[in-house]
């Protein structure tokens, strides 16, 4: 299965080799999105990871084990339909086709799996329909 | 064939008109000819949703007693003109917040209104014999005021060129983020549905026609300002710059939330998306041609905007090609967004069919018409 996960570390654990141990340990391709270690050493790293389903169970274990705060992304971004008059400028700034307008309908399309959650279309949207709800 | 405002209006009343929207009747005119489709169709409805950065609303709060000429005055902290009679004001849609910038503008607070929002206002005045009051501080919703009506002194461009970047780093316009080394492509206009292209000799639109406004009945009140009508023209008629513009005018208490909304460009500002719907009488077979001019014939420029002064064409495009998501340039596909809704401005035209279908909207003949001729000027050079 392939799935987005966020991983929050405090600032003990920041040293701690984990992309290497889900690579080595679990078999599971990591792909990191996004990673940042703030003021006070505490962190957080967003990847993209394919792998067995039963290896991604086993890792989560050993996250929890590590005492790494660990949950799956199933929506990285929350467009506010209200909000949102589908007028497609943050398709432009989407660089991964996860925003395209519907060529029938010219209604915002989203796809989620697409998503790498950059925030780009959080700036472009001139109506401030679209949030972040992970980071 | 031939039609009146007064045969149409006979039509609407009597409940026989057959309407269709400016998309609907591309279609129609390829099937069955231009002189069939005159005879079965009466008006045709086109509509548009985009930021419109050159609009605003005229309030007036009523009297405080004693009583104050308010000379300083903002709105939620955004500030609006002092300089009219004693409780009139104008705000502006882009004029910014004090405190939060851009975030929040003058366009944010006509939809807070529209939206039955309360608004804070604080004014103050020297204070006279006659308003000797200094300063006033109080919440008000829209119900409140006396007149509160959005004038936009320029709205429904005829023609926008699309905007691109082939400078190194990204550009804040209000055409959107306009990425770097050509990596994309921001257009505006509805195409086909867009007003001004479906009458391009402003024989049907003009001063006092009576249009769909933000879900009220406006009206078109003039000229729009930077009204260049006489500008180059290709083998239909259509501009190939701006061409004309229109001022806009409709009760803001009769509007509805869904048709406008505040709009908020990254680095550039605040601005308006403005729902407009204007009906087309079809008087004869020159204006069913004019209205049957679909996408694949409509074109803009693209420019490059990294450019500071006679921004350069990149190329000449369709806006079935802009509309594609992707178009050809030297050889390089680069991806295209739209920053008007057509979405909404399909809304807005089926909207309006339905109600002149139903007889409760009635075409108005323009009490005068616009011209031909009137070419923009830069401002004048420093002497």
């Amino acid at each position: 299965m392939r799935t987005k996960m966020i991983m929050k570390f405090e600032k003990d654990l920041t040293n701690q080799p984990v992309t290497y141990d889900l690579v080595k340990k679990f078999d599971l391709r990591v792909n990191i999105l996004k990673a940042d270690i703030n003021d006070n050493l505490q962190g957080y790293v967003v990847v993209d990871i394919d792998g067995h389903s039963k290896d991604l169970a086993e890792a989560l274990k050993y996250l929890d084990a590590l005492g790494v705060d660990a949950d799956l992304i199933t929506n990285t971004i929350d467009i506010d339909r209200n909000l949102c008059v589908s007028c497609g400028i943050c398709t432009g700034a989407c660089g991964v086709r996860a925003l395209t307008l519907s060529r029938d309908t010219w209604s915002l399309v989203y796809v989620e799996n697409r998503c790498v959650g950059c925030n780009r279309c959080l700036g472009a949207c001139p109506t401030r329909a679209i949030k972040n709800l992970v980071w | 064939m031939k039609r009146t405002y007064a045969s149409i209006n006979e039509r609407i009343k009597s409940g026989e008109v057959l309407v269709m929207t400016a998309e609907e009747v591309v279609d129609l005119v390829k099937e069955v000819g231009i002189e069939k489709a005159t005879r079965q169709v009466d008006v045709v409805t086109t509509a548009t949703f985009g930021p419109m950065c050159s609009s605003g609303a005229f309030l007036n709060f009523g009297h405080t007693s004693p009583a104050i000429r308010m000379e300083a005055i903002t709105l939620n902290d955004v500030p609006a003109c002092g300089g009219l009679a004693a409780v009139d004001t104008y705000i502006g849609g882009t004029e910014e917040s004090i405190n939060q910038g851009y975030e929040y503008g003058g366009a944010h607070v006509i939809c807070d209104l529209i939206e039955g929002k309360a608004v804070h206002l604080k004014a103050s005045g020297k204070g006279t014999d006659c308003y000797p009051k200094k300063e006033v501080s109080r919440s008000l919703k829209l119900e409140d005021l006396n007149e509160a009506y959005l004038y936009n002194p320029r709205n429904c461009y005829q023609n926008y060129a699309a905007a691109c970047n082939t400078s190194s780093r990204p550009l804040y316009t209000y055409m959107g983020t306009l990425q770097e080394n050509l990596k994309g492509i921001n257009y505006s206009t509805s195409g086909t549905l867009s007003p001004l292209l479906n009458d391009p000799h402003y024989r049907t639109i003009g001063m006092g026609t009576r249009i769909f406004l933000a879900g009220a009945t406006g009206y078109v009140a003039y000229k729009g300002t930077q009204f260049n009508s006489g500008c180059q023209r290709d083998e239909n008629g259509i501009p190939l710059g701006t061409g004309a513009t229109l001022a806009l005018i409709g009760d803001m208490k009769k509007m509805d939330r869904r048709y406008i909304a505040p709009a908020v460009y990254q680095g550039y500002g605040t601005s308006l998306f403005v729902g407009v719907g204007i009906p087309i009488p079809i008087l004869d077979e020159a204006m069913m041609a004019q209205v049957s001019i679909g996408n694949n014939q409509l074109y803009t420029n693209i420019l490059d905007y990294s450019v500071a002064s006679n921004r350069p064409i990149i190329k000449r495009i369709s806006y079935e090609a802009l509309q594609s998501g992707s178009v050809d340039i030297d050889g390089k596909s680069v991806k295209t967004a739209p920053l008007s809704s057509i979405k909404k401005a399909r809304e807005i035209a089926n909207l309006l069919k339905a109600s002149i279908q139903a007889g409760d909207f009635l075409l108005t003949e323009p009490v005068e018409i616009f011209d031909s001729v009137s070419i923009t000027k830069p401002m004048k050079k420093e002497d």
